[in-house]
C-alpha cells in the first residue's frame, strides 16, 4: 500500500488519513465519501467501480470513516435483495433496521458452510444474512439459483438458524463440535482449527484484512481463527486442505494481498499490534454498538437464568407441551430468547423438562375444574335439536355433520341410548 | 402403520385426545410422501422419508412416556399395539449404545455384504473428517450414541 499511496496526487477534495489499524484511507470532504482504495484523478472513483451483480458487499471495510461509503453500497444492494433475505432470515428486518439507524455496523461475511452441491457454499454475514457463494467461480448471490436452493433446503433449518445466530454474535456452543473458545494454544489444537477452516469465510484478502482490524467488541469465531492463522502462517498454509488456499493465491486484488503479506511478515507473532489509539477507538466502537449489548448481557447470564427465560418463552408462545419439538420449534425461532440456548439438543432437553412440568400443572388444573363429560355435551346438543318427531336414525342422518354430534367421543350406541332416553322424558313431560 | 379408527373400534384410552393432533400431523406427513415425485431419486432414497417419519413418531411417543411422562402406561401400550410406535425399535433404544438407533434394519448385520452393521452406526470420531454419510436403508447421517 505504501508504495502505491505515494504514487499519484489525490484528486481535488480528497485527503489521506491513517486509520487506527494503520491502513490508509481517503476521505472526500465535499461528498463525504471515504474509501480504502485510492481515488483516481478522474471522476469519483467509488462510483466508477461497478458493483458486481449480486455480490453482497464484497469489500467489507472497517475503520471509523470508511464505513459510511461501505454502508451506502451495501444498503443499496440489501434493498435489491431484501425480499429473499427477509424471507429467509428471521432476524433480517431487525438487522436492517439497526443498520439504518446506526451506520457504524457494516456487513462482513462471517461463517461459511459448504453445501452438498459443489462448489457452492452458504455464507452468513455478521448481520446474520445468508447468501450463497460459488467457490470455483467466486460469485455470490443473495438469491440462490434454483438448483442451489434445492441444496439449501437439504440443510436442516435448525443448523441454519444456529449458523445465523452464531454470526450475530452468539457464543460458541459449550458442548458443540467446534469449541473455538478453548483454543488458546494454536499448535496443539491444530486439528480443531483445521476443522473450523471449513466454516470460515473463503479468505479473500479483503476479508482477512478486515477481520484483523475488526473491533474487539465483536470478536468472533472467525477472527479468533484468523488470528491464530496469522500466528502460524506457514502452518496454516501448509495444513490448509487445498480449497481455501487456492482461492487465496488466485485472488486478483494485488494491493491488499501484498499488504496483508507485509503485515504477516512484519509481526509474525501477532496479527496487528494495537496501539493506544486503536484500543481507544475500539472501546468507542464497542460503546456505539448498543444493539450488541443485549446480546452480551444474555451471554453473561448464568445458565439457570437462561433456561428459566427459555421456559418463559415456551409458556408465552403457547407451545403445546404434548406436541413434538419438531412441530413446535417453528413458533420459537423468531423469538430472541430462542438463541439463549445454543444447541438444539440443549433446547430439546429444556423443552422436554418444561413439557413434563407443564403437563403436571395442566393435569392439576383439570382435576380442580369441573369436568365436562361427553355425556353432558351430547345432552346439551340433544336439548337443542332433538324432537320426538324423529327416530334416532333420522336424527342422525339430519345432524351427523353438526360439530356437536360429530365431535362427541361417545359411541353410536351410547348416543342412540341417550337420544331415546331424552325423547322419552320429553314425551312424558308433554303428557 | 396404526390401524384405521372407525366408529366400531374400541375407544382409545384417556389422554389420546391430547396427542391426537400431533399424531395426525405425522400421519399427514406420511401421506404426503406417497404423492411426492420420486424422479431422480434412487430406489432406496424415495423410502427414506418413510423411515425417518416413523422413527420420529416412535421417538415422540417414547419421549412422551419416558421423559415427559405425559401419557399413561395404558395409553402407551395401546399406542404400541395400534402401531403408532415401533415397540421393537423402542426396545433397542433402552439398550446401551443404541440410544439413537435410526431403524432396525441398520443393525441387521446379516443382511449386509460383510456381515456388519450399517455405516450410520459408526461413530463420527472413527470416520474420516467431513465425510457425509447417508445410509442406504434409511438415509441416516449417523446414529451412534457418541455422536
Amino acid at each position: 500500500m505504501s508504495s502505491q499511496s505515494q504514487a499519484d496526487p489525490l484528486p481535488q477534495g480528497w485527503t489521506q488519513h491513517v486509520a487506527p489499524s494503520g491502513h490508509y484511507y481517503y476521505y472526500n470532504k465535499t461528498t463525504k465519501e471515504s474509501s480504502y482504495e485510492r481515488p483516481k484523478a478522474t471522476n469519483g472513483s467509488i462510483q466508477a467501480e461497478p458493483p458486481k451483480s449480486g455480490k453482497p458487499s464484497p469489500a467489507a471495510v472497517t475503520g471509523p470513516q470508511p464505513k459510511k461509503q461501505q454502508q451506502s453500497r451495501s444498503s443499496s444492494q440489501s434493498h435489491e435483495h431484501a425480499s429473499w433475505a427477509a424471507a429467509y432470515t428471521p432476524g433480517y428486518e431487525t438487522a436492517k433496521r439497526r443498520n439504518d439507524h446506526k451506520p457504524r455496523k457494516k456487513e462482513v461475511p462471517k461463517l461459511q458452510r459448504p453445501l452438498s452441491l459443489e462448489p457452492w457454499s452458504l455464507v452468513v454475514t455478521n448481520l446474520g444474512r445468508p447468501f450463497v457463494y460459488n467457490r470455483q467461480e467466486k460469485t455470490s448471490f443473495w438469491m440462490p439459483p434454483p438448483d442451489v436452493k434445492n441444496a439449501l433446503d437439504l440443510i436442516p433449518k435448525d443448523e441454519i438458524v444456529m449458523l445465523i445466530a452464531r454470526c450475530r454474535g452468539l457464543k460458541n456452543p459449550k458442548d458443540g463440535s467446534r469449541p473455538v473458545d478453548k483454543e488458546t494454544t494454536n499448535e496443539s489444537k491444530r486439528t480443531a482449527i483445521e476443522d473450523e477452516m471449513e466454516y470460515m469465510i473463503p479468505p479473500d484478502d479483503e476479508f482477512v484484512e478486515n477481520e484483523l482490524i475488526e473491533p474487539e467488541g465483536s470478536a468472533s469465531i472467525s477472527t479468533g481463527i484468523i488470528r491464530q492463522r496469522n500466528r502460524t502462517p506457514s502452518d496454516a498454509s501448509s495444513s490448509d486442505s487445498g480449497s481455501s488456499d487456492d482461492e487465496y493465491g488466485s485472488s486478483d486484488d494485488d494491493e491488499s494481498n501484498s499488504d496483508s503479506d507485509s503485515e504477516n511478515n512484519s509481526n509474525p507473532d501477532g496479527p496487528v499490534e494495537f496501539n493506544e489509539d486503536d484500543i481507544e477507538w475500539q472501546i468507542q466502537a464497542m460503546m456505539a454498538e448498543n444493539n450488541d449489548e443485549d446480546d452480551k448481557e444474555e451471554e453473561d447470564l448464568p445458565y439457570d437464568v437462561k433456561v428459566e427465560q427459555f421456559k418463559q418463552m415456551l409458556l408465552e408462545l403457547k407451545v403445546n407441551p404434548y406436541s413434538s419439538w419438531d412441530n413446535e420449534f417453528n413458533k420459537l425461532i423468531n423469538d430472541p430468547r430462542y438463541t439463549l440456548l445454543q444447541t438444539s439438543s440443549e433446547r430439546i432437553a429444556v423443552f422436554q423438562d418444561w413439557a413434563r412440568d407443564r403437563i403436571v400443572k395442566l393435569k392439576e388444573q383439570q382435576a380442580v375444574e369441573p369436568k365436562i363429560t361427553p355425556e353432558d355435551l351430547f345432552s346439551e346438543f340433544l336439548r337443542q335439536f332433538a324432537t320426538p318427531k324423529l327416530y334416532y336414525a333420522e336424527f342422525k342422518r339430519k345432524f351427523r355433520k353438526e360439530p356437536g354430534f360429530k365431535s362427541s367421543r361417545l359411541s353410536d350406541r351410547e348416543k342412540e341410548k341417550m337420544y331415546r332416553e331424552y325423547i322419552d322424558s320429553v314425551k312424558k313431560k308433554k303428557t | 402403520m396404526p390401524r384405521v379408527r372407525t366408529q366400531r373400534t374400541k375407544k382409545p384410552p384417556e389422554g389420546f385426545a391430547d396427542i391426537e393432533d400431533t399424531l395426525l400431523d405425522f400421519a399427514n406427513r406420511l401421506k404426503d410422501i406417497e404423492t411426492t415425485p420420486h424422479e431422480g431419486k434412487r430406489k432406496n432414497e424415495s423410502l427414506w422419508p418413510v423411515f425417518q417419519i416413523t422413527h420420529q413418531r416412535s421417538r415422540y411417543i417414547y419421549d412422551l412416556f419416558y421423559s415427559r411422562e405425559a401419557i399413561s402406561s395404558e395409553l402407551y401400550q395401546w399406542l404400541l399395539k395400534q402401531g403408532y410406535a415401533d415397540g421393537n425399535l423402542i426396545a433397542k433404544w433402552k439398550k446401551q449404545g443404541y440410544e439413537k438407533l435410526c431403524c432396525l434394519r441398520c443393525i441387521q448385520a446379516k443382511e449386509n455384504n460383510f456381515n456388519a452393521t450399517c455405516i450410520c452406526r459408526v461413530p463420527k470420531a472413527k470416520m474420516a473428517k467431513d465425510k457425509v454419510v447417508e445410509c442406504v436403508t434409511c438415509g441416516c447421517h449417523g446414529c451412534a450414541s457418541s455422536d
